[in-house]
């Protein structure tokens, strides 16, 4: 065991590791501040870069863009009130208005320490909670696989957004999209309509940056069209002139604000940690239901809402806590429980490593070192925020109109370059179409990557158990694992609808 | 009728099509046969889903729609501008096909330069011509430094550059 530490230590602390993971933390929270641009477009679009780096560097760039992310959103939410990343939309209702009473440097800062606190916590509960489970589920077999992926579905798409019915209909379409190409078991081409360039299936990278980074570029592109700019940059300048005569020394967070912030922040890392290992729940349930609950534990509830730093802490801590515990489904089942998971799950595939239960044993070293890269990317997001926290509300300001058509460009342009093929790029601008139109008609993107990703697994294990009963669907709910599962998501689906509802 | 009951329709009608065609490609498709497991049971069950799901939206839908004849119905969020998005869709996915092809037959530089500097024309408000002829130079240098000369990618030969 201490070898294996020391090996992963010397992997994860290696100084190009270490210089990929600042560079990372930099990249994302830059990306989270600027509002439409998100850490999961960043990770979507270096996908393709993974194949030239080392697995170390480059989970060490994920990792970095994936935790200033989820920082950098609340910059923007604070600054401006327009949140950076859907999980800062509760951190925006206080780190608003107390920017406008003139703390912003107080908000900014709680919002920093909460942040490294919830993500810490969820970290340490993944590295201790993702290996005993993951050996559970060597124990499984196809029937178990089966129910645990047809849970992760429902739950995924019963939570994306609150529609249960438009996220069953996308995770549907995921699992067509996976479809195409050959069947493992006859070897017979399907769904391919006779087009000989998608007899090999789609590839991860197209569909992910398609669905994803480019059908969001279209969004903002359209917004840019219709000069919605022009009144964002109006409302900045208005602001700006709210902050005249703002002293910065009066504005420094103390020792006693700092602590009277703890339990909030520690209720919103409980919080944020539990939702987070739950499939498809994501940040921004577990910010709002972190914030409720901090409200109703505070000592000064009516603060809530008119800029307390109590409330700032809660949300944020919430949001930032499903960082790590975000990756338990995916290191214990092979279960990508939300859409960043998904693409950290692609880029395991990608290095030739597969998600599940064998990931541990297989690849021992480079987990254990991403273990270490994890909780190393909380000191350098602290650091760095530390720093650089009073240059990045401006950050916010930087024209979209100048940025989109380069991150366009780089998807394009970075799908071919993964394979050195046509065809990925013509995937990547139907699935660009695919995301705008789902878009549009307000269907949640997550289930459609995770019923991509888990489609194959989820055939492979529905064909595996009918061939076990003989052809008999009753099969499926023959073990009390199985059955748990089914009975699991009934209850947690139950659970959050009725927790939703409460908090509509 | 208002905004989201129409999207809402819209989204039925993409659920139950996608469903009901799928169906109908394995019943007349051809499928290849396997003892116990037809190769289309996956797909079969996927595209059950999907007209279970549409016949609940359609059903929730007409819930909505008696709530509101009884004043009881909640009030509409704001309406999506499907003008803009026809158009931006239009202009960045089509010219994205224009952008590629010019790519394998002009050249990656040129063609980065040419698309960046459209584009920004577009979507940047009030952009300076300073800017839109500067800003894609580094566009492209940054896309020749990371691809050509950091990753390597291979393109056909093409007329410039």
């Amino acid at each position: 065991m201490l070898d294996l530490v020391i090996e992963a230590s010397a992997l994860a602390f290696h100084p190009y590791v270490l210089m990929y993971v600042m560079l990372g933390v930099l990249l994302g929270i830059t990306l989270g501040a600027i509002p439409g641009l998100s850490g999961d477009m960043a990770i979507a679009l270096l996908l393709p870069f993974v194949f030239f780096l080392e697995p170390a560097m480059a989970m060490g760039l994920l990792v970095g863009i994936y935790k200033g992310g989820l920082f950098g959103g609340s910059i923007a939410a604070i600054s401006f009130g327009v949140p950076g990343t859907p999980g800062a939309a509760a951190t925006s209702i206080d780190g608003y208005q107390a920017k406008l009473k003139g703390k912003p440097s107080k908000a900014l800062h709680t919002a920093l320490y909460s942040s490294v606190i919830g993500d810490t916590t969820s970290d340490l509960v993944l590295i201790f909670i993702a290996v005993p489970l993951a050996a559970v589920a060597l124990s499984f077999g196809p029937i178990e696989f089966f129910a645990l992926y047809a849970f992760s579905l429902m739950l995924i798409a019963a939570l994306s957004q609150g529609m249960v019915a438009k996220g069953l209909a996308v995770a549907a379409i995921g699992i067509l999209l996976a479809m195409i190409g050959r069947d493992p078991i006859t070897g017979s081409a399907r769904l391919t309509f006779g087009m000989p360039g998608l007899s090999g299936g789609l590839s991860l990278i197209p569909v992910l940056i398609g669905i994803f980074a480019i059908s969001e570029v279209v969004v903002q592109g359209a917004k840019l069209w219709r000069r919605k700019v022009d009144k964002l940059m109006d409302d900045v300048a208005e602001q700006a002139s709210l902050l005249q005569g703002y002293d910065i020394r009066k504005d420094q967070l103390s020792w006693v604000e700092f602590k009277s912030t703890l339990k909030a922040t520690y209720i919103g890392a409980a919080v944020g940690t539990f939702i987070g290992a739950l499939p498809g729940a994501g940040q921004s349930l577990a910010a709002f239901m972190s914030y409720g609950l901090a409200q109703r534990f505070s000592r000064k509830p009516e603060e809530f809402g008119k800029g307390s730093l109590e409330g700032i802490a809660s949300a944020e801590s919430g949001n930032s806590a499903t960082a790590g515990s975000t990756f338990i489904p995916l290191f214990a089942f092979g279960i990508p429980g939300s859409a960043t998971a998904a693409l950290f799950g692609a880029a395991f595939i990608l290095m030739g490593m597969t998600p599940g239960p064998s990931l541990l044993n297989d690849n021992t070293e480079i987990i254990y070192a991403l273990f270490f890269t994890l909780i190393f990317a909380n000191l350098v997001n602290l650091v760095l925020g530390k720093v650089l926290l009073p240059y990045y509300s401006r950050i916010a300001m930087i024209q979209p109109g100048y940025l989109i058509p380069a991150v366009f460009i780089l998807a394009i342009v970075g799908t071919y370059a993964a394979n050195n093929s046509v065809v990925d790029v013509w995937v990547l601008l139907f699935a660009g179409v695919l995301g705008v139109t789902l878009r549009l008609l307000k269907f949640p993107l997550a289930p459609l990557v995770l019923g991509f990703i888990i489609g194959p697994g989820a055939e492979r294990a529905l064909r595996q158990s009918m061939i076990m009963g003989g052809g008999d669907w009753w099969v499926l709910v023959s073990s009390p694992i199985a059955i748990g599962f089914y009975v699991a998501a009934v209850v947690l689906i139950l659970l959050f609808t009725f927790a939703l509802r409460a908090k509509k | 009728m208002n905004r989201t009951m129409v999207r809402e329709l819209l989204s039925v009608a993409l659920m139950l099509s996608l469903g009901v065609a799928g169906l109908l490609h394995i019943q007349y498709g051809n499928w290849r046969v396997a003892p116990l497991v037809p190769s289309y049971i996956m797909p079969q069950t996927a595209y059950y889903f999907l007209i279970a799901s549409g016949v609940w939206v359609l059903a929730m839908l007409g819930l909505e729609a008696r709530r509101r004849r009884q004043g009881q119905g909640a009030d509409e969020g704001p309406a999506q501008d499907l003008l803009a998005i026809g158009l931006a869709s239009g202009l960045m996915l089509g010219g994205a096909v224009v952008y590629f092809w010019m790519v394998l037959n002009l050249g990656l530089i040129v063609s980065t330069y040419l698309y960046n500097a459209v584009l920004i024309a577009v979507l940047a408000p009030g952009a300076r011509l300073k800017s839109i002829l500067l800003v894609p130079v580094l566009v492209a240098a940054a896309v020749w430094v990371l691809f050509i000369q950091m990753i390597g990618i291979t393109l056909p030969p093409s007329l410039l550059f």
